[in-house]
């Protein structure tokens, strides 16, 4: 699956308002929001305050791609800002024996399978991790992974080939094989 | 299933609950200007008393983030759970059981500007930084790319203060639910009416110091911290209570506990406008003479935004206050409540000098329920109490960056002589919230800020190390602040900016004057395009030495390029930074001359330390992961530093477990040089990771060896709600104890034989 940079279709004409935004980017970025950070309510969080920075902002964008990429950026500093905080300084049971409903919640995928592969997923240094999401969830290629995270291709391949290992010892499975 | 389609299978499920994206659609539209739309008016929550005026909209769910009017500015929500036992806990409050302790009204504070004024002198000034030098410092050609920094504007009256809040939030400080006419602004809830009886006297001391103590960053500074002991008990933070063990081997028993709840149990007389205030969880412990402060967080919330969601049932808090509940403990077996103080916002750091307690808060404004307007200083100016009473912070007292804040919020900072029972100063920053640290002489604020606009025609910005690169659009900057201790007269004297961000508390450190930082800042040189798309962008590593005004004095441009920060450690004029991508840089750096930084030995070895910690003379310690992988396992090593120009790797000592707390958090490091001990704890998944188990690990070092002398498991249960963050070693004695929120555990300091162990 490995490529080098294919250059992906080239879209001025999409709708920049907000509404069309999320429309067009709501699971891209809720997906980058899951797998960093721990729980169903911190997603949502990120999920918002990202297309309401878009709204707030209107980046001047010269393609689609400039769109997608700042968001794409956006949501993974968001969720790191977002994740840094632990989660029981965000939850306050309102009486004593709530706490058990206090746990944050997890998101669960439709399978079995699929949710190991999240799990296994969020086990992983963050670093593999973002790199392993981009590729395989957003299905860019490794130069533009590159040029969103400010690393050169190299660097890329050796995230994804260390986070397929991982992924792979954790599963001993054939699903990350290359 | 082709894996292409196992993966889009599992993408096509990646959304947010329906009510998370409505309630973004209703935020947007409201942002846009058009009003949100009220579904029917029938009380969210039948049975529930509505507040007057209002024009809530129940039949709306509530969104999953209060919007604050801020810039792309995430920032943290507190959800309260348990939506049945809230109607109930309030049905109960509204009907005399319950809460139900005197709540005087906010009646006799005023609300108008200079209110509360301590006579401090206001302006700006450079107390506490003897070195420094000001702007007058000029090293040469190279330093036009210096931080911002100069001396502080403070508020001229709270009018300003408001004008800056509203800038800082982009227009309009009433967000999603704010503005609505909501009748009466309530109050600003009043504790409770404490208990304040005298100062106990000093009583005789215990049985000696041979106890361990919190690991900290400086010494002779104290930090909050889960679990505390004076050798004659052991006090743990354990969700609101705190519980008190008596440390005595294999007789160790539980003493007792406080239930912070119960001493400061919130209020529910606001019920009549909607409002609850519940208490919160004990976040860190300080032990202050013959003190316990229990530091913890108190909500308000709207009633009327009570609603389920998701399951559980959620309710985003209108504002907060951080509180310190100070118990007496001259005998821990009947440790008494004395009285509390508070301060507006949330608890975000703590540090103990001396007897003065300094409580930093953070303070957002304008996320909530409650209308913000301009008269009423109750709704946007930060707060302190002392027992009962309020004094809102002086508008000279408040700092408003120079170029605008980040953020309409605060971070509020106060110094609290608990011995003596007063309130010896409060000063406050307006911006974002930030990393803490605190040396001898200054309390440092420094918050980093994203830069959304990634507009490529806008002014490039020049990086602080002033070699002439430029910062990519988009990268952070961080804000710093100064805040003068003046033995508890806090000042803020100071504030600045430089480009990049700190790691941690730990990448900052004040030495003879000079403030020394390690940051991470993406790079691109002066006239190459610095969008996200430039083959020229780097990230790198730098070292700055800033003077008492943020002048950029010296700096080491770039340690190292395209590899990240895992641990820094100041040691006087020496600095270590560890960073890494494949292999472990440790570049040992020469800060004896502030205008002149230079790095001295880069050692390179498999795997990083993400903790340092100095040994001895000569001698510094690491902890961290062994290999390139977390599945490489982690290890400690001893590295030699008695030559700087030539540091290597004197010993090491690899152990077989995925991570340890003390990579994360400092203060789970026990560090007893003198008996050459050293304890963590870390967990490990078993060869299916269906099994997670976790351990606190004993190594000894001595003549250039390590050697693990103990793996203690601590009780685990994955069903169960246990903080494994709380994980603490507490030498006692003889003894060691491994404290967690819920267990206690007494070994033989020699040979770890297990004596006895309680839960809690």
């Amino acid at each position: 699956m490995d490529s080098t940079a294919v250059r992906l279709d080239y879209q001025p004409d999409l709708p920049a308002d907000t509404h069309s935004v999320v429309q067009r980017y709501e699971a891209m970025v809720y997906g980058i929001a899951l797998t960093h950070t721990q729980c169903r309510g911190d997603a949502d969080d990120v999920f918002q305050d990202v297309f309401l920075a878009y709204h707030r902002t209107m980046p001047a964008v010269a393609s689609e791609e400039h769109r997608k990429a700042w968001l794409i950026v956006t949501t993974l500093n968001c969720a790191k800002k977002v994740a840094l905080g632990s989660w029981r300084t965000r939850v306050v049971p309102l009486t004593p024996g709530q706490e058990d409903a206090a746990a944050p919640e997890v998101f669960h995928f439709a399978t079995e399978e699929q949710d190991a592969v999240f799990r296994a997923m969020s086990r992983l240094p963050e670093a593999y991790r973002t790199v392993l999401h981009l590729f395989y969830f957003e299905d860019l290629p490794v130069g533009r992974i590159a040029e969103l995270l400010n690393l050169d291709p190299g660097a890329v391949r050796v995230r994804l080939s260390r986070g397929r290992q991982q992924m792979k010892d954790q599963l001993l499975g054939a699903l990350f094989d290359e | 299933m082709s894996d292409q389609e196992f993966f889009q299978a599992m993408r096509d499920q990646m959304h947010p609950a329906p009510e998370v994206r409505q309630a973004l659609d209703q935020a947007i539209a409201q942002a846009s200007g058009t009003a949100g739309t009220a579904a029917d008016g029938a009380p969210a929550v039948p049975g529930m008393p509505v507040a007057d005026g209002t024009s809530s909209q129940p039949g709306q769910p509530v969104p999953a983030a209060p919007m604050p009017a801020v810039t792309a500015k995430p920032r943290r929500t507190a959800r309260l759970f348990g939506l049945a036992a809230g109607i109930a806990a309030v049905a109960l409050a509204a009907g005399g059981v319950g809460y139900g302790i005197g709540h005087q009204g906010q009646g006799e504070t005023t609300a108008g500007p200079a209110a509360g004024q301590t006579g401090r002198a206001g302006g700006t000034g450079s107390a506490g930084q003897p070195g420094g030098t000001g702007s007058d410092t000029t090293t040469g050609g190279d330093e036009e790319g210096a931080a911002t920094g100069s001396g502080v504007a403070t508020a001229g009256d709270y009018q300003a203060v408001y004008d800056a809040l509203e800038k800082a939030g982009g227009g309009s400080l009433n967000g999603q639910y704010g503005g609505a006419d909501r009748g009466d602004s309530v109050a600003v809830t009043e504790a409770a009416s404490a208990d304040t009886a005298g100062v106990k006297a000093l009583p005789a001391t215990g049985p000696g110091g041979d106890y361990s103590e919190t690991n900290v960053q400086v010494e002779g500074i104290d930090e909050g911290d889960i679990v505390k002991t004076d050798g004659r008990a052991i006090y743990i933070a354990s969700n609101k209570q705190v519980v008190i063990v008596n440390p005595d081997g294999a007789n160790t028993t539980k003493l007792g506990g406080l239930d912070t709840a119960v001493d400061s149990p919130g209020s529910a007389e606001d019920l009549v406008a909607g409002r609850i205030v519940l208490p919160g969880q004990v976040f860190d412990l300080m032990l202050v003479d013959h003190y316990l402060v229990a530091l913890v967080n108190e909500y308000t919330a709207e009633a009327s935004g009570l609603s389920e969601w998701g399951g559980g049932a959620s309710m985003y808090f209108d504002s907060a206050r951080t509180k310190a509940l100070v118990y007496d403990v001259t005998d821990p077996a009947d440790a008494t409540y004395v009285t509390e103080y508070a301060q507006s916002g949330s608890y975000l750091a703590s540090r103990l000098q001396g007897n003065i307690l300094y409580l930093v808060s953070y303070y957002p404004i304008g996320s909530g329920y409650r209308p913000v307007v301009a008269e009423d200083t109750r709704t946007y100016v930060p707060y302190v109490w002392n027992g009962t009473e309020a004094t809102a912070v002086a508008a000279d007292a408040i700092m408003i960056p120079a170029d605008g804040a980040d953020a309409a919020a605060y971070s509020v900072a106060t110094a609290i002589d608990i011995a003596g029972g007063t309130v010896l100063g409060e000063a406050s920053v307006m911006g974002g919230q930030g990393t803490v640290y605190m040396s001898q002489d200054n309390l440092y604020l420094a918050i980093t800020q994203w830069d959304y606009n990634w507009d490529t025609t806008a002014e490039t910005r020049a990086s602080s190390v002033g070699d002439g690169m430029v910062l990519m659009q988009g990268q952070a900057t961080t804000k710093l602040a100064r805040i003068a201790l003046n033995g508890g007269a806090l000042q803020v004297a100071a504030e600045g900016e430089i480009t990049g961000t700190l790691l941690n508390q730990f990448a900052l450190d004040e030495y003879d004057g000079y403030l020394r930082l390690a940051t991470t800042e993406s790079v691109a040189e002066q006239g190459e395009p610095t969008d996200w798309s430039s083959d020229n962008a780097i990230t790198r590593v730098s070292l700055l030495v800033l003077d008492g005004n943020f002048q950029v004095v010296g700096s080491i441009p770039q340690l190292i390029q395209n590899e990240s920060i895992q641990a820094v450690r100041f040691t006087g004029a020496v600095g270590y930074v560890v960073t890494f991508l494949r292999t472990d840089p440790l570049f040992t750096l020469d800060l004896s001359d502030p205008t002149a930084p230079s790095i001295m030995s880069e050692l390179e070895i498999p795997g990083f330390s993400a903790y340092l910690h100095p040994w001895a003379d000569g001698e510094l310690l690491g902890v961290g992961q062994a290999g390139e992988l977390s599945s490489d396992g982690l290890k400690l090593s001893m590295f030699n530093t008695s030559d700087p120009f030539n540091v290597t790797e004197l010993a090491t000592i690899p152990f077989d477990m995925y991570h340890s707390l003390a990579m994360d958090d400092h203060k789970a490091v026990w560090a007893d040089v003198d008996r050459g001990l050293i304890g963590l704890s870390a967990y490990q998944y078993s060869e299916d990771w269906s099994e997670l188990t976790y351990h606190y690990l004993v190594f000894s070092y001595a003549d250039g060896e390590f050697a693990q002398v103990a793996d203690l498991a601590v009780p685990y249960d994955s069903a169960a709600q246990w903080n494994m963050d709380s994980i603490r070693g507490v030498q006692i004695g003889d003894a060691l104890y491994v404290c967690t929120d819920h267990s206690v555990d007494a070994y033989t300091l020699d040979g770890f034989a297990k004596l006895g162990g309680i839960s809690l």
